[in-house]
């Protein structure tokens, strides 16, 4: 196993396309990491830089101590298992399993051992001798992660692997890519657009976003302090609801405001002059409804939708002309019904302030 | 290398804006390059030796005399005399004035009668593969096989065209189509449209079976009739089929050839010969090379004239998809 | 659906048929009725049918010369396009390289070209080279024509197979080349084989050049030689019709075997715009 580098990655299409602009990153030996954001935001690009599918415009890739910026990926030593699998459909399993082994010359009997061994772990036993077309989605899928397991590679590559199965296989295949890491401890390079996935499975999650590492952090990081405002509303569902405000005083205490809404802080709090604007992100699950009295903001209910263990509430603040959507969750026996003027109440920890241009964060 | 919870912009990266595409040096792409170069060239090779190099040359032996019956004459130097010529040969005209006949003719029917094949064929479950089995095989045989099978239903004493004509009583005594100027064209065209509306009627079955069939659900839920259905669905959306299959026939039947030689011989006289039999007659038969290469290069303009508006019309897209 | 809406089409579809197969019917039943009997009156129904006109076209025609020769030019013809042209292909389909939009753009425009406007420096070249009346003096001609419709068509297979394939080759250890050999060219096989069918009946058919380019019967192709059927006082149907079904036979027989896989290269490209 080796470690991962990408060291000021730039990437231009011959049409003009910036799919990368600076990638630095350094994925430790053994480490899980994913890339997330969404779709043209460039994560399957910098995979596909890694596995030497496409070469950088500028920059340089390393796997180990090797250079191999412009090594072709036959050369690479990784693994890699793509969204559609690849398998190669007039092969047989055990062919599309030993395959890699065969073309990096493995000797005939150590091929089988390893063969042997990567069905067993994964319950391909059965299936050697069929060809990937007799077989379901989820053995499928199996069988691409056995043939990258079966190589030994210096690091595996994934290219959203999951999205072609239904709900329910894709969490427990999930939970079994959890424990194939543990097990071989391995490096991974992993990348999905769905970010509840890379939370799950990451030892660190890197968002990306216009060809850039918007956040490299482990998952519960990333969720509780979003290092812009981009990783803040892509992150967590439903996603964070946000606020243009100024920043002003009152009583030697800063405060923001805007509209109706007024959020007192801490006097330690001070995140710039009096008078400047800036952003404020609070999750839905950071709102509390109270009396209008006590609110940091009054609202009208709009519309209600039980989930069972909670209850996610769409809520207008302001106008529906000059005001906005905000929505909530709340305890499911939390008394609330459409129309109803209620006040809402955000949770003094866990607000997320950015800057209104740069959109970084601030507290 | 991202410390925990920066953002990783590196400064030269937001100094530098967006970088300059520098081309790689040598990764996947530059040898996929190389290698595209070395897996094209021999097919390319060949193209431009056997295809283009004699292009080139058809057009340096028209701006000259060069007459293989009168070796001693050498092969001057003309200019577009033998253009000239052409232009102020009535027969050269009237062999143009042929194609053009045959060709708005035969392709007008062969897309109307075509159409109506594939709405049918798109209706008819039953059979279908049976059916497009036999309407193949008129489309495969050598154009030279179809022309005497019509040239033998049309003979004037064995055709059974003359027999079916007298049974019904439309025809006194046998009626001898190729002595007859205009009588003449019946089975040429009969034969094209024979042989090739099956083709058409394929390329458009194809196109339908692109559309998607919620379309229809769609308008009839609406109230559309069957031939609103038709008029307002199929026919738009069949329209780039029907273009392709419109191009196809008419680059196809501009150089007819083959079916005139065998079912007329141009004849009688030369009121069938399309321009390409007089070409023909005029470098093989006459050996003027220098004359007959004016006529092929203009029979290479008209046809290029007309891929460039196949490449234009819907070539442009395949080709985009491909770089 | 009303009575008349379900059996309007499978009404026009038999007309269709029978329109078609009619001209093969009547030209197997006149090849099978003796020459006396040809130009009395034509009957639908056959009846003293004789194998003569065959024989004679064997005995007397020696029409296996001809067939020979289409064999041997059609199937020089294919090979060479098919194993030449699926490296070009597949290039084309899935490697990217300056230009490419230019040899493509070139090579549709090649399957474009009207064969006479080369005929006459093709026949001054092969009379220069002395392969007037020889197989290689057919079979160059035909690449004019084969070779960029092999490519064209082999395109279109190529972009079928899923890119992915090859990188997963790639990634597992295999050069480029090797990717092909052992994933593409086994994927690609059955367009391979389309393709192969396609070009080897356009071969076959092909009539312009095989007669500015051969001069007598020993190197005439199929076509040639029925279109030049000569009898001593009459036209010879019984043997040209014989010579026509036999003519007809080996392409039909392909066209019913791979009519699927026929009509989807027929149309493949065709009907995306």
């Amino acid at each position: 196993m080796a470690s991962v580098r990408l060291e000021n990655v730039h990437k231009t299409y011959p049409n003009g396309h910036v799919a990368a602009r600076g990638l630095d990153l350094e994925i430790e030996d053994g480490e899980l990491l994913v890339f997330v954001g969404p779709s043209g935001c460039g994560k399957s690009t910098a995979l596909r830089m890694i596995a030497g599918l496409e070469t950088p415009s500028s920059g340089r890739v390393c796997i180990g101590d090797r250079e191999c910026t412009e090594l072709p990926p036959q050369d690479r030593d990784i693994a890699m298992v793509f969204q559609s699998y690849a398998l190669y459909p007039h092969k047989t399993i055990r062919e599309n399993l030993a395959f890699g082994l065969r073309m990096r010359g493995t000797g005939k009997d150590e091929m089988e051992q390893r063969v042997d061994r990567a069905a067993g772990a994964l319950g391909l036993e059965e299936f050697l001798e069929r060809k990937p077309g007799q077989l379901s989605g989820g053995q499928r899928q199996r069988v691409a992660l056995g043939r990258a397991i079966v190589r030994e590679p210096q690091a595996f590559l994934f290219d959203e692997p999951l999205s072609n199965l239904d709900a329910k296989l894709r969490v427990q295949t999930r939970a079994e890519l959890s424990r194939m890491h543990r097990r071989l401890g391995a490096t991974m390079v992993y990348v999905t657009h769905d970010q509840e996935e890379a939370m799950t499975l990451g030892t660190r999650v890197a968002v990306m976003h216009e060809g850039i590492f918007q956040q490299v952090a482990p998952p519960m990081e990333v969720y509780r302090r979003p290092a812009n405002r981009f990783v803040g509303g892509f992150v967590g569902s439903p996603a964070m609801n946000f606020f243009e405000c100024q920043l002003t005083e009152e009583d030697g205490k800063p405060r923001l405001a805007t509209g109706e809404l007024s959020v007192s802080l801490e006097p330690g709090d001070w995140l710039g002059e009096a008078g400047n604007a800036v952003i404020l992100g609070v999750r839905p699950h950071d709102i509390e409804l109270v009396a209008t009295e006590v609110a940091d903001v009054p609202a009208r209910v709009d519309v209600i939708e039980p989930l069972g263990s909670e209850m996610l509430i769409h809520l207008q603040v302001g106008t529906v002309e000059e005001g906005q959507a905000v929505r909530a969750v709340i305890p499911p026996e939390a008394q609330a019904s459409v129309d109803d003027a209620v006040g809402l109440r955000f949770r003094r920890d866990r607000l997320h302030i950015f800057h209104s241009e740069s959109e970084r964060r601030l507290n | 290398m991202a410390p925990e919870g920066q953002t990783a912009v590196t400064a030269d990266g937001a100094l530098a804006g967006a970088p300059q595409a520098r081309p790689p040096r040598g990764g996947l792409e530059v040898r996929d390059a190389r290698l595209g170069w070395w897996f094209v060239l021999p097919a390319l090779a060949t193209i431009l030796l056997v295809a283009l190099f004699p292009l080139v040359w058809t057009v340096w032996e028209s701006v000259h005399i060069h007459d293989l019956r009168m070796p001693w004459r050498g092969r001057p130097f003309v200019g577009l005399e033998n253009y000239a010529e052409a232009l102020a040969d009535p027969r050269f005209w009237a062999a143009m004035g042929h194609t053009l006949f045959f060709t708005v003719v035969s392709v007008a029917l062969e897309l109307a009668i075509g159409l109506v094949l594939a709405v049918a064929l798109n209706r008819a479950y039953r059979g279908r593969g049976l059916v497009r089995a036999a309407v193949l095989i008129p489309w495969a045989i050598p154009t030279v096989v179809a022309a005497l099978l019509w040239r033998f239903m049309f003979d004037s004493q064995a055709g059974i065209a003359n027999a079916v004509l007298m049974d019904v009583g439309l025809m006194e005594e046998p009626f001898v189509w190729f002595i007859h100027s205009a009588a003449a064209w019946v089975p040429v065209i009969l034969a094209d449209v024979w042989k090739m509306t099956p083709f058409v009627a394929l390329l458009l079955l194809a196109g339908l079976q692109n559309i998607d069939a919620s379309l229809y659900e769609a308008a009839r839920i609406d109230g559309a009739s069957a031939w609103q259905q038709f008029r307002h669905i199929t026919l738009p959306l069949l329209k780039p089929a029907v273009l392709v299959a419109l191009v196809f026939r008419t680059l196809d039947a501009f150089r007819v050839f083959d079916l005139i030689y065998v079912l007329t011989g141009g004849g009688p006289g030369t009121s069938t010969e399309p321009i390409a039999l007089y070409t023909f007659n005029s470098l093989l038969q006459n050996l003027r090379f220098g004359f007959g290469s004016a006529l092929s290069v203009i029979v290479f303009l008209v046809t290029f004239g007309l891929a460039m508006l196949y490449i234009r019309l819907l070539g442009a897209d395949l080709l985009k998809s491909g770089s | 659906m009303s009575g008349w809406r379900k059996w309007l089409p499978i009404g026009v579809v038999g007309l269709l048929v029978l329109a078609t197969a009619f001209p093969f019917y009547w030209a197997i039943v006149s090849s099978l009725t003796p020459e006396a009997r040809l130009f009395e009156a034509p009957s639908l129904l056959p009846t003293n049918l004789v194998l003569d006109h065959y024989r004679a076209l064997f005995d007397e025609r020696n029409f296996w010369i001809p067939i020979r020769n289409s064999l041997v030019v059609a199937g020089t013809t294919t090979v060479l396009c098919v194993s030449v042209g699926a490296l070009c292909a597949y290039a084309l389909a899935r490697l990217d390289f300056r230009f490419k939009g230019v040899v493509l753009g070139f090579i549709l425009a090649v399957t474009m070209f009207p064969q006479i406007s080369i005929v006459s420096p093709l026949y001054l070249l092969l009379r220069e080279l002395r392969l007037i009346n020889t197989y290689p003096g057919l079979v160059l001609p035909y690449l004019t024509f084969a070779m960029p419709l092999t490519v064209w068509l082999l395109v279109g297979f190529f972009r079928q197979l899923p890119r992915e394939l090859e990188e997963a080759a790639m990634v597992d250890g295999a050069s480029r080349l090797r990717a092909f050999r052992e994933i593409i060219l086994p994927l690609a096989l059955p367009g391979l084989a389309t393709t192969a069918i396609l070009t080897f009946v356009y071969s076959w058919n092909e009539f312009l050049f095989a007669l500015s380019f051969t001069l007598g019967p020993e190197r005439q192709t199929v076509p040639v030689a029925i279109a030049l059927f000569r009898g001593q006082y009459q036209v010879p149907w019984g043997q040209i019709l014989a010579a026509a079904v036999v003519a007809t036979a080996p392409v039909a027989a392909l066209v019913l075997a791979f009519q699927r896989r026929i009509v989807q290269g027929l149309t493949a490209g065709a009907v995306k715009g």
